[in-house]
């Protein structure tokens, strides 16, 4: 079957992004990458700490990903657009998640400065994914800023609690013509499984994955969720029901087959 | 003279140029993003600018991140 997603005109291969924060290594990171068969990668930006200058984290990326820098840390957009100027400049693409966070306790994002962002880095030709709260409104004006796809939140970030969203998330894959994508709170493979069912083009994991006792294992896990949820997607889910229905005949060898009511 | 580097005063030798702060802390220039007073430096400009006093220099890499 033909089942692509494509973003921005780009096929992208894998429908698992993965978030590489929280690794106790870099090392596991392209361990992982492998194992979900991932290819979008979200990084962050950061000073450099000279105190302990660290590893480059972009030799641990395998050449083939697309790395999408995230704008964490910004409260405006104003800041948001400062670090994915940053961003290009490391040479590493034109994709870049759009975050902007003020509410410190549940770290939600606020919708209307990511759309004011959107709109100035989409004119300057980045491919934009914002990480929203999923309202239908603001998703719409994301779309009509120059969005490559929208990313609404499943739970609050690092939670593993699963898709809390359900019925805001469902309303935007039904009403938005872009790619939507799960971003935040999956905590399990079913959960993964869960948004492809739902019909999300993708899902962003990254919590979940390395605060696993074996990230690599995880990884590969979800990267099977992904792919079988969005397989259940593509099959078409048979009608529930309230009342049970046989799945083998009841008549047919040791009684007759009776007319309901007699 | 002095100039502000990641948010913290330093003291540097005069003319120094961006290149030299990234060479003194022996930084990969693959890693690194520079912003001179707000404004992006891009890589080519390293060597040959030189700092002012009371410049702010930030040095921007990429960690992990989700």
């Amino acid at each position: 079957m033909d089942d692509k997603l494509v973003i921005a005109g780009r096929q992208v291969t894998s429908r698992l992004f993965i978030g590489t924060g929280k690794f106790a290594d870099y090392s596991l990171i392209p361990q992982v990458i492998k194992a979900a068969k991932a290819q979008v990668v979200t990084v962050a930006l950061r000073r450099v700490d000279f105190d302990n200058p660290g590893e480059n984290m972009l030799d641990y990326l395998p050449k083939d990903v697309i790395i999408m820098p995230n704008t964490s840390g910004a409260r405006s957009a104003a800041e948001a657009v400062r670090i994915a100027r940053i961003a290009r400049e490391t040479g590493c693409g034109d994709w870049v998640k759009i975050e902007v966070i003020s509410d410190q306790k549940y770290l939600l994002p606020d919708n209307f400065e990511t759309i004011i962002a959107i709109e100035i880095l989409a004119k300057e030709g980045f491919v934009v994914l914002p990480y929203m709260s999923p309202d239908l409104m603001a998703a719409k004006r994301m779309v009509d800023a120059g969005a490559a796809a929208i990313m609404p939140l499943g739970a609050p970030i690092g939670t593993n609690r699963g898709i809390k969203t359900r019925e805001l998330v469902q309303i935007l894959i039904s009403e938005i013509d872009l790619p939507v994508i799960v971003d935040a709170g999956i905590g399990r493979p079913s959960e993964a499984a869960e948004a492809m069912e739902m019909g999300a083009a993708a899902v962003l994991v990254n919590t979940a994955i390395a605060t696993a006792e074996n990230p690599v294992l995880m990884a590969k896990a979800f990267g099977q969720a992904v792919e079988a949820g969005r397989g259940a997607y593509l099959a078409g889910p048979g009608a529930t029901r309230h009342f049970a229905e046989a799945s083998s005949p009841l008549t047919g060898f040791l009684r007759r087959e009776e007319k309901v009511g007699q | 003279m002095r100039v502000r580097i990641n948010g913290e005063v330093e003291e540097i030798p005069d003319n120094s140029s961006v290149e030299d702060v990234l060479t003194a802390r022996k930084l990969l220039r693959g890693a690194v993003v520079i912003e001179l007073n707000g404004e992006i430096v891009k890589r080519d400009r390293w060597a040959g600018l030189r700092l002012n006093s009371d410049d702010n220099l930030e040095l921007i890499r990429m960690i992990g991140g989700g």
